[in-house]
């Protein structure tokens, strides 16, 4: 009874919470939508930014104002996606391949350092494991989270086959090693996942090469003639 | 850019509000005009956008909002380009709605005939 109580006065909390930021959420939200709107005339995106503020404060109720700024981000972003159709494709499509597989594992690799570091926090406090193998644990979360930093920031190759490789050892490792465990699964998903990043990645590089060959066939034949 | 004009039924429900608003000598805010048009606010804005790129409209920002606290509008009016070509399509595409303006608003207007040649 008394957890229903708490439960309740809690729940209640956080709906007035909630209600009482959505006009802050709308304004943020409607300033966003001017900016992307008009994000070739910063003169009109800073103006139509403090109208749209105005205008959202004119609309009655918190919920309205919330949906009101939805429907202006909502245009925005239908704005953006038609001016992006109409403009002509620059970056070849392997290269974002390859962009978006270094992104991807250098999160994964961030994801799994810090699970590292958790899990050795963790098995520390419950006493099954030593200060030393917590350090070891701690020094490899590091690296998989500087690996995974350098890939996210630079998408560079080699630390995007790092990422790739370490979070896939690790959690195949840590399958066979807590396969019983409840989030032994998990882990076996995880290395799958990391397999199809490293396809993912040599897929997108062998775009980019092909892509640059024909750039550079291209630029050969200009000279020429 | 100003690209070809695209009359649609937004457009001309603006029109008819701004139209309106300069015969009565007002100013609109983006709040007022969606709830006259009763359309959508970035349908509105949009159009806003549309008749501002052809100088059919002018804005200023009002001193300051007539409930303190409150943040300032952005006041829109028909420039005398703009009156001048709503009139004209008004005329052609809603020819009822703006003779329910003017005996409303204007009651014992006589239209100058056309001239010959005029569009």
């Amino acid at each position: 009874v008394i957890t229903g109580i708490l439960l309740s006065i809690l729940t209640s909390l956080a709906a007035a919470e909630i209600t009482a930021i959505n006009p802050w959420c709308a304004k943020k939200l409607v300033r966003w939508s001017a900016r992307r709107r008009y994000a070739d005339n910063q003169a009109r995106a800073k103006i139509r930014a403090e109208e749209l503020e105005a205008f959202i404060d004119a609309r009655p109720g918190n919920l309205l104002k919330l949906m009101t700024a939805a429907a202006f981000a909502a245009a925005a972003v239908a704005g953006m996606t038609r001016k992006r159709a109409r403009r002509p494709t620059r970056v070849h499509s392997g290269r974002r391949v390859r962009r978006l597989g270094a992104q991807v594992a250098g999160l994964a690799s961030i994801v799994g350092g810090l699970g590292f570091i958790a899990s050795g926090g963790a098995s520390l406090a419950n006493g099954t494991t030593a200060i030393a193998q917590l350090t070891m644990a701690g020094s490899d979360g590091l690296f998989l989270i500087a690996v995974g930093m350098v890939a996210i920031g630079k998408c560079e190759t080699l630390a995007t086959l790092i990422a790739q490789l370490s979070c896939a050892s690790w959690s195949i490792g840590g399958y066979f090693t807590w396969h019983s465990h409840l989030w032994a699964p998990v882990l076996l998903v995880y290395a799958v996942a990391c397999a199809v990043l490293f396809l993912f990645g040599a897929m997108g590089d062998s775009g980019a090469r092909k892509q640059d060959r024909t750039q550079a066939k291209g630029a050969d034949s200009t000279s020429a003639t | 850019m100003v690209g070809p004009l695209r009359v649609t039924g937004p457009f001309l429900d603006v029109l008819e509000v701004f139209y309106q608003a300069f015969l009565t000598s007002d100013q609109l805010h983006g709040w007022a005009i969606v709830k006259a048009t009763k359309r959508s606010g970035p349908t509105v804005y949009g159009v806003l956008d549309r008749l501002e790129e052809m100088g059919w409209i002018v804005g200023r920002w009002e001193q300051q909002h007539p409930e303190p606290g409150k943040p300032r509008r952005r006041l829109y009016s028909l420039t005398p380009q703009g009156e001048t070509a709503s009139r004209e399509l008004l005329r052609d595409r809603r020819p009822d709605a703006l003779r329910a303006t003017r005996d409303r608003l204007m009651p014992g207007w006589q239209p100058k005939p056309r001239q010959a040649g005029a569009t």
